[in-house]
């Protein structure tokens, strides 16, 4: 599985949504997902991904920038270890 | 204030709707016909810590949050939102009324609340603290709140008027449900829902009422009967969850759209003993019975019942004894009191509430609920408790509900059928 799909998974389960409904370059807002909503799947791909998010404020306004964000921490992370 | 309201005329307050979750049933009906039995809500802790206690005992709820909420929901609520929510939901259907958009502009929500979502928190900082991790759930804030249940109520139903949470242990929601009257009858507000939750059965929350020594014991042969109101063998107070909430109206609105009325909320006194940060205080508790009474403008003779405080504390019991002496003179033996804590256990925060409840509830059934387990006579506590057997087929008119807090923070509240008010 994709990034973008774990993603649109752990979306779905979180805020009771359907995986397929959640098109990756609509705005959040759209999709019915609000700022809490996205800082509780935040939590949730920290445990998924292993990854730490960044305390910065990180523009996020779909689902794709969710999933790039996730690319580009567990990159930097494993360039860290590396 | 609108224009049209004469200022300073008080108006009647009416309940007109209730709803309880409790250890002895989560609708009135199974509440009370529960409590008239003589059955206990009360048993061992179901938790996997509860076994290193000493006292693993207390008044759980069965309750399932999926039945209610929606996944995307729950996260948002601790178990004392959820339980203040299911009750306030069964009180504004049972109460028949229609949230418009005018009345929803003049409705408050009152509520008691002990610890908040102490539960929340607890899981939260054991993550912390034990699994090291670096972050906490990012709704531990808003989950943990101690208005998080008023503010929950307010949205769900829509209420734009005043939002209260009152914290003041165990006298909470009797102190939400008296202030909520108030403004009601002040103009505040047309209409409240009233009431509290609590619950707090986590690891720490329980060691900390442990080490505080004033729970009971576990009953060896029969758990359910381990809290003891007003019997010599009691050995402390039992921890119970639930909620109670009330809806409270305007009369004469509630009269123009023909609501069925409960009972007339006639009386609230609070007052504090101003001495001991938890020994209970006669003097503060005479004080906040006699200021109920004359805020009801009635004589002590006429109360039909009274709901008690009575924890099932060594010391507790004797002196809401003596106090009721004191208000009640040569009366006090003619008035049936009972705590049905023995049964549903202490709801901290919910348990003037639900106890309130069951008072109106004998108003409405004309009957009333025992003190169970009392099983010893105490020579300082010779009331007439109900001990044991519940007793129907009485007029009940005019109802006392006790409750007298850790801080000495003390409230009663007295209602009254309406056909008593209308014959006074």
């Amino acid at each position: 599985m994709s990034t973008l799909d774990t993603v649109q998974q752990i979306i779905a389960d979180e805020l009771d949504l359907k995986a397929s409904d959640l098109d990756p370059v609509r705005p959040l807002e759209e999709l019915g997902i609000d700022s809490l909503g996205v800082i509780e799947v935040m939590f949730k791909l920290e445990d998924s991904f292993g990854v730490k998010m960044p305390d910065e404020r990180v523009p996020i306004r779909t689902v794709q920038d969710i999933a790039d964000l996730v690319d580009r921490l567990m990159s930097e992370r494993d360039g860290a270890r590396g | 204030m609108p224009a049209d309201r004469p200022a300073l005329t008080l108006r009647r307050v009416a309940v007109t709707g209730m709803g309880v979750v409790s250890p002895v049933g989560s609708s009135c009906d199974q509440f009370f016909d529960n409590l008239l039995a003589g059955k206990s809500g009360i048993r061992r802790l179901s938790a996997s810590f509860a076994g290193g206690l000493s006292a693993r005992i207390g008044g759980e709820v069965e309750f399932d949050p999926a039945v209610h909420f929606p996944k995307a929901k729950l996260g948002l609520l601790d178990r004392f939102s959820q339980f203040a929510l299911v009750a306030a939901a069964q009180a504004v259907l049972d109460s028949g009324m229609a949230l418009d958009d005018k009345l929803q502009e003049r409705a408050g929500v009152f509520l008691g609340i002990g610890m908040g979502g102490a539960q929340t928190l607890e899981a939260g900082y054991s993550e912390l603290f034990l699994q090291r991790k670096e972050r906490l759930p990012p709704f531990t804030v808003l989950r943990t709140m101690n208005n998080a249940a008023a503010a929950h109520i307010s949205m769900d139903f829509g209420l734009r008027g005043p939002s209260y949470t009152y914290s003041t242990a165990c006298s909470s929601s009797s102190i939400a449900i008296g202030e909520a009257v108030r403004a009601i009858r002040h103009g505040y507000a047309d209409a409240a829902l009233a009431g509290g939750a609590e619950s707090l059965f986590s690891l720490g929350t329980l060691r900390a009422w442990e080490a505080l020594r004033t729970l009971a014991l576990e009953d060896a042969q029969d758990p359910a009967a381990s809290c003891r109101p007003f019997s010599r063998d009691r050995t402390g107070l039992v921890l119970g969850e639930g909620a109670g909430v009330i809806v409270l109206e305007d009369l004469e609105s509630a009269r123009r759209r023909g609501a069925r009325i409960y009972a007339e909320v006639i009386g609230y006194g609070a007052a504090s003993d101003a001495a001991h940060i938890a020994k209970p205080d006669m003097a503060g508790q005479v004080r906040a019975m006699r200021a109920a009474l004359e805020d009801a403008g009635i004589a002590p003779a006429e109360v039909d019942y009274l709901n008690a405080h009575g924890t099932a504390t060594v010391a507790g019991d004797v002196i809401e004894t003596a106090a009721i002496k004191q208000v009640f003179g040569a009366q006090a033996g003619r008035i049936p009191v009972s705590s049905t804590k023995s049964m549903h256990g202490h709801l901290m925060g919910a348990a003037g509430a639900v106890e309130f409840v069951a008072a109106i509830l004998a108003i409405v059934r004309g009957a009333i609920p025992p003190t169970a387990n009392l099983r010893v006579a105490d020579p300082e506590c010779d009331l007439d408790y109900v001990a044991n057997e519940g007793r129907s087929g009485i007029a009940v008119r005019t109802v006392m509900s006790n409750s007298f807090a850790f801080g000495g923070s003390n409230a009663v509240l007295i209602a009254r059928s309406l056909e008593a008010c209308h014959r006074a």
